[in-house]
């Protein structure tokens, strides 16, 4: 078998495994309370608004890490739409 | 190229009714210091990196924002060729026996602007769009983006569908050259009309257009939990070789005959799925995040991120980090080229395509000292780790791992 051949079901036996995990992890979370769905009257989301419940609690500090992970990584994407170009990478 | 700096104003800001700013303005302003060095214990490029953030808002979902970015960058970067028992020569430098190959000139400096604004349509819409512009010694960019947002299911559920265009143009200090011609070579393409470019205006040389669209949810499970999921798309089109990078030729024996530069296709169509979930624990708040990428250049990426937000006291934080990141190579990565063999259609021996392990360990401290003023220090020690395993020519794992540090001091607040 070439190397090519072995590299891709290396591939593809990680991205299987990488499924099975998520399913694992989603049935693991939503067996916990904290994951569990349920109705949220307005009254209810003081937690929700707190700084560290944010999806980005700070943003400059995130766009520096994007940086970084941008110019050193062939991936990117994924939170956001926008923001200046770079030449690195 | 696009980079995602407006997080917090793209996502972060979906949920409506749930993060409202008492204050007219907020500003956020700090200092990255940036350093790298490889196993070899060759230092590389660093980077000081200030950013001012400021932003007034009028209501809820209505505020705008201005934020500045400059960044100097210098040290030494890979040039592509292989290490080699002999001493290499390149044009203006010289490597020794054993060690990669590193161009030790490297030097340039970025500065970016960027506007946004977020305007209610009605109590359950609205938008968010922005203009950026971002300019280097050798590369400029300029890009526009829209996004729609949509509150449903009793504000339990907000959808969001964005699309950002931007047009970059690079032009290199020595001008542009041939894919495979020898580096040794004069310059074959300058920045004239025959090069596909103009030495002109505020774009010049070649030109990359980037259409980038992302569909988004996000979710209030219950009064403690959030999910969000993102589906993203990215076609570029245009010039997306580096072109300082390079690839050795090598002859029978290993060593290198010669070395030309590298070439990447023309086109690149990129997509991402990212799920994040945010849960409280008390008065602290774990985030986790997962990311899928994959692209038509063959590389594929699985990200993982989880921080959490611990309490400590009344004024006083702290945010601890992990990250890890695995991807596989591009198709057309290679170690070198082999000088029997026909060329190939395009090939890059650039490291950052290969098959990468990359983990940062990090945290953030933050000291309160007054709604208007709050003080934080972060530290990240991120480590990569390139596998050359089933790379063609490479006889053993050529590429050293590499070390990086970076340390931010920042302050914001409100008035």
């Amino acid at each position: 078998m070439s190397m090519k051949m072995k590299g891709m079901m290396i591939k593809q036996m990680r991205g299987f495994l990488a499924v099975l995990l998520i399913i694992w992890g989603c049935a693991s979370l939503a067996a916990c309370s904290h994951f569990q769905p349920q109705a949220v009257k307005p009254w209810q989301r003081g937690v929700l608004a707190r700084d560290n419940m944010q999806l980005v609690t700070n943003p400059v500090q995130e766009g520096l890490n994007e940086h970084i992970y941008f110019s050193k990584e062939a991936a990117s994407g994924g939170s956001g739409i926008g923001g200046g170009g770079c030449g690195c990478n | 190229m696009q980079l995602r700096r407006k997080l917090g104003l793209a996502v972060g800001s979906l949920l409506a009714g749930t993060h409202a700013s008492a204050s007219d303005w907020s500003y956020d302003a700090s200092l990255m210091s940036y350093y790298e060095q490889d196993g070899q214990q060759q230092d590389r490029v660093s980077i000081i990196e200030p950013v001012v953030s400021l932003t007034k808002h009028n209501a809820d979902d209505d505020f705008f924002s201005f934020e500045v970015i400059y960044d100097s960058l210098s040290g030494a970067s890979p040039n592509g060729a292989t290490s080699s028992s002999r001493l290499q020569a390149f044009n203006g430098y010289q490597v020794l026996p054993g060690y990669t190959p590193l161009d030790t000139r490297f030097k340039d400096t970025r500065t970016s602007m960027n506007v946004s604004w977020m305007t209610p349509y009605d109590r359950l819409s609205r938008y968010q769009a922005g203009v950026s512009y971002s300019a280097e010694t050798d590369y400029s960019s300029l890009g526009v983006n829209y996004s729609y947002l949509k509150d449903i299911n009793n504000k339990r559920t907000t959808l969001s569908m964005g699309a950002a265009f931007s047009y970059d143009a690079v032009n290199p200090h020595g001008g542009f050259h041939n894919s495979f011609s020898s580096i040794f070579l004069p310059t074959t393409q300058t920045l004239t009309s025959a090069s596909g470019g103009s030495g002109e205006g505020l774009f010049p040389g070649k030109k990359k257009k980037t259409l980038d669209v992302l569909l988004g949810m996000t979710h209030v499970l219950n009064p403690i939990t959030l999910l969000n999921i993102n589906y993203g798309l990215s076609q570029s089109n245009g010039y997306q070789t580096d072109p300082y990078k390079i690839i050795s030729v090598l002859d029978a024996q290993g060593f290198a005959a010669d070395y030309v530069w590298e070439g990447r296709p023309d086109s690149r169509f990129k997509q991402t799925l990212k799920g994040s979930l945010i849960t409280a624990i008390g008065q602290d708040a774990l985030h986790l995040d997962y990311r899928h990428y994959w692209d038509d250049w063959g590389i594929g990426a699985d990200t993982y991120d989880v921080s959490y937000h611990l309490k400590l006291g009344e004024h006083f934080y702290m945010v601890p980090h992990y990250r890890l990141s695995q991807q596989n190579r591009a198709d057309f990565f290679v170690a070198g080229l082999d000088q029997s063999q026909p060329l190939p259609q395009y090939a890059s021996a650039d490291y950052r395509l290969g098959d990468m392990t990359t983990t940062t360990y990090g945290g953030m401290i933050a000291y309160r000292l007054s709604p208007g003023f709050t003080l934080t220090l972060n530290a990240d020690r991120i480590q990569q780790r390139i596998s050359s395993a089933g790379v063609e020519l490479a006889q053993n794992n050529i590429f050293p791992d590499i070390n990086m540090w970076a340390f931010t001091i920042g302050i914001r607040g409100e008035w």
